[in-house]
């Protein structure tokens, strides 16, 4: 599937120490779809949602997003439900919700801001292997990955997020925002409407972030500015270099964001939403593209005409992609480690028993079948 | 060799700069900051520093100025001594009470009592209309200033302030003997001015809102401004002709803060005259003058100063349209009426500047905080372009006028090389930034600006 920016357009961006943000402008807004963000009380940030009737995603998640459609003309803003009404009146300490997806009305639904995203990524290949192979472990022959963990930082503790959002100066008819840090891809965000996005724009600081985005910040305190060059002789001439330059800085960005802007991406649905379709996609797991253009998570609603209505996306760590590379890689050739190092072309199981240990995985393997192969090496 | 590069920058610096945190950064940094810029002009052009109270600058730095001149003492040279002297009478007969009182707490918290500072402190004193009421409305301040400076005082006075209000059994005065009952009887309370009454009122419990109500007729015009959205009483309320009245700068902010339905033609024409008279008497006179005028987000200010650079690009557009014969103003967001401007959108000042540059005006005036985001820069090589292709010569006056003092570079912000900065940080000061941006540029020779200074403080100079 192919995320299209051709309606939304990219402005100059704003810098502040580390971080740089950058303006998404849409044309004209998509009136049909309205999201709002539902906050859930400070004292219930850790949440348990069931995606499945026998799984359970446990997570930090400070609010949802209610999402509300309209299959001909314009949405209305998300409205108060009894569903939503019995989300929020929970008092335990620990928030219970359904599914990370829920329907709470015909034209509404309510989301984890990239909980979905993250959520297909933890249930990659979650169930084990699909073929009783001796060389796995026991524990993962029988209950598959569980439990699958993956660490995230905050938007609170990158440095100078907080600071570069607060100062942020919000275009008219703003529906997106490129974040970078450290001059490295970070975040990306579009909603539908101008509107609705100056209610979510202050509930980035509570989503979460790469690890490496942490490191980008951590590394990169200050990046430059960069200052428009002019020319002309005569008034008319200088605002037409101006406008020139606007042009070239929206083109630029895009090459800059190119793994999310116009982007080729792997897309599952997960429902459809009126005229949308709710997906979550990954740019994949190419470990030399980790560090350099980065290999980013996300999920979208994504309009019958291809327009962005939603999206959202999270840029994954190395050791991330190398999890989900191993996975797929193994159930590739029907978890047989033999074959994937003869698929590799250097036939060396010790390799690929190395790869699998150094992606925090070694456990899957049956430890005797390791110390066999290292005696045959 | 005096720099006046140096002079001119801590002018501006000093006309913007409060200690108090701003949109871009946080008040510890601009104290900072500030600290080291008036430890610097002190130490090496003390009496420019003294001169620099005639410049326009903020009561903040006033008070600043005059504390560091008494701390060090009188300067040598019997000349030196009278117009450093005349400097500071002039300035504090200029300054609300309240910063007084708060520049002589601060002289006694740092232990500074020299013989010049208890004359200027008699001084002052003396020429205060009615002390009676300062003992009261400052009773603490005026109580530490006067045992600091070892004044006498007017038996009364002495006994309210040192033995307490409950040391006779009556006050002869009215409103010493309204603060002594309105311990323990309500009517008394609504005697008292609204600061001191505000405290008693909330140790007893009474409701805010009707508090409000009945203190109304004690509030200055200034006090009535900032609460009058909590009272709904049409008593509490300004009336045109007390709109009117206000200084430019609190009716700009005052009309902010209403909402978009209630800034109606009233407003309109209270703005109006209160600009008409921030102008009168000065000699400027304007022909054709566009204004680039800031409304982005970041005109918001900090917490401590909501709306103000808003506020100032309000007032300075409002100066220039009754003077100038022929005025045209472009606000960054696009708006046309600049009475319904909200703090809203990105600084792209390029375009309007681009606007304002047609039509050969003689003066552009940019009001803005310099912080340009879209894009970042433009605005100063659309300047740069436009001196050296299109007005080689100078005919078109541009000047950037900034009220937000950037506590890194210790200046505020400039567009570009080549166009003056001034600091301002109340619009009616314009007229005298106007004059002074011909020094922000560099080049002046240091004996233009000290004549320029000079000629500020001549009134305070002749009047001692």
């Amino acid at each position: 599937m192919r995320l299209d920016w051709n309606d939304l357009q990219i402005r100059p961006a704003q810098v502040w120490g580390g971080v740089r943000l950058v303006p998404v402008v849409r044309r004209e807004p998509l009136e049909d779809l309205r999201l709002a963000p539902r906050e859930y009380t400070p004292a219930q940030r850790v949440a348990v949602a069931r995606p499945t009737p026998r799984s359970a995603y446990i997570s930090y998640v400070p609010h949802g997003i209610v999402a509300r459609w309209n299959n001909e003309g314009a949405a209305e803003v998300p409205a108060e439900t009894r569903l939503g009404r019995q989300e929020l009146s929970q008092d335990e300490p620990v928030l219970f919700l359904k599914r990370l997806v829920r329907r709470e009305a015909r034209d509404q639904l309510r989301m984890l801001p990239l909980h979905l995203a993250m959520e297909g990524f933890l249930a990659l290949h979650f169930g084990g292997p699909t073929v009783a192979r001796a060389c796995y472990s026991k524990r993962f022959r029988d209950r598959g990955l569980d439990p699958r963990m993956e660490r995230f930082v905050r938007g609170a503790d990158l440095p100078g997020l907080d600071e570069a959002l607060r100062i942020f100066e919000v275009h008219q008819g703003q529906c997106g925002l490129l974040i970078f840090v450290g001059d490295q891809l970070a975040s990306a965000l579009v909603v539908a409407h101008p509107e609705d996005y100056l209610t979510l724009h202050r509930t980035l600081i509570a989503d979460f972030y790469g690890e490496i985005v942490h490191r980008f910040g951590w590394t990169e305190r200050r990046v430059p500015d960069i200052g428009v060059q002019l020319e002309g002789t005569d008034l008319d001439a200088i605002a037409a270099s101006l406008a020139s330059e606007r042009d070239s800085w929206d083109r630029f960005t895009r090459e800059w964001a190119s793994p999310i802007v116009d982007a080729e991406v792997d897309d599952t649905l997960v429902r459809k939403a009126g005229p949308y379709r709710l997906v979550r996609f990954s740019t994949g797991w190419d470990l030399d593209k980790v560090v350099r253009e980065g290999e980013h998570l996300g999920e979208a609603m994504i309009r019958t005409d291809g327009r962005l209505g939603y999206l959202r996306t999270y840029r994954m760590d190395r050791g991330q992609v190398r999890r989900a590379r191993v996975l797929s890689d193994l159930h590739a050739v029907d978890w047989d480690v033999q074959a994937l190092a003869d698929a590799q072309g250097h036939g060396f199981i010790g390799r690929v028993v190395g790869d699998i240990q150094q992606a925090g995985l070694g456990w899957i393997l049956n430890p005797q079948k390791v110390v066999e192969w290292a005696k045959q090496a | 060799m005096l720099d006046a590069e140096d002079v001119a920058l801590f002018v501006n610096a000093a006309s913007t700069c409060t200690g108090q945190s701003e949109f871009y950064g946080d008040a510890g940094q601009q104290q900072v900051s500030l600290g080291f810029l008036h430890a610097y002009m002190f130490f090496n052009y003390r009496r420019l520093y003294a001169l620099c109270l005639a410049a326009g600058i903020n009561h903040f730095n006033k008070a600043a100025i005059v504390h560091r001149l008494l701390a060090a003492g009188a300067p040598p040279g019997v000349e030196a001594r009278r117009e450093e002297g005349a400097l500071i009478a002039g300035v504090l007969g200029e300054l609300p009470p309240q910063r007084v009182y708060r520049l002589f707490a601060s002289l006694r918290r740092d232990g500074v009592n020299n013989r010049r500072t208890r004359a200027t402190v008699k001084r002052w004193l003396s020429s205060r209309r009615d002390l009676t009421f300062d003992a009261v409305k400052y009773r603490g301040h005026l109580r530490s200033v006067a045992r600091h400076t070892h004044q006498s005082m007017d038996p009364a006075l002495h006994d309210f302030l040192f033995e307490g209000p409950d040391s006779r059994k009556t006050w002869e005065d009215p409103l010493l003997d309204a603060f002594r009952r309105a311990r323990y009887e309500d009517r008394a309370l609504y005697e008292l001015p609204y600061t001191v009454a505000e405290g008693l009122a909330a140790a007893r419990g009474i409701d805010r809102k009707r508090f409000l109500e009945r203190i109304a007729p004690k509030m200055t015009r200034a006090e009535r401004a900032r609460v009058e959205r909590q009272v709904t009483d049409t008593r509490a309320k300004l009336d045109p002709l007390e709109l009117e009245r206000l200084p430019l700068d609190r009716l700009c902010v005052y009309a902010l803060n209403q909402p978009l339905s209630d800034r109606d033609e009233t407003l309109d024409a209270a703005l109006t005259a209160a600009a008409r008279r921030a102008w009168s008497g000065s000699p400027v006179a304007l022909r054709r003058v566009h204004a680039v005028l800031d409304d982005s987000f970041s005109t918001r200010s900090g917490l401590q100063k909501r709306n103000r650079s808003l506020a100032v690009a309000l007032g300075c557009g409002r100066m220039l349209a009754v003077t100038a014969t022929d005025y045209r103003s472009f606000w960054t967001s696009g708006a046309t009426r600049d009475l319904h401007v909200r703090p809203r959108g990105q600084t792209d000042l390029a375009t309007p500047l681009l606007e304002a540059l047609r039509g050969e005006p003689d003066l552009v005036v940019v009001v803005s905080d310099g912080f340009e985001n879209d894009p970042p820069g433009a605005a100063g090589e659309v300047l740069r372009l436009f001196r050296a292709h299109i007005d080689p010569h100078g005919r078109t006056r541009v000047v950037h006028l900034n009220p937000v003092f950037d506590a890194h570079s210790y200046m505020p912000r400039p567009l570009g090389p080549g166009v003056p900065t001034v600091g301002i940080r109340e619009a009616g000061e314009l007229p005298l930034k106007l004059g002074f941006a011909s020094f922000a540029v560099g080049g002046t020779r240091i004996e233009a600006l000290q004549d320029w200074l000079h000629h500020q403080a001549r009134p305070w100079l002749e009047a001692s």
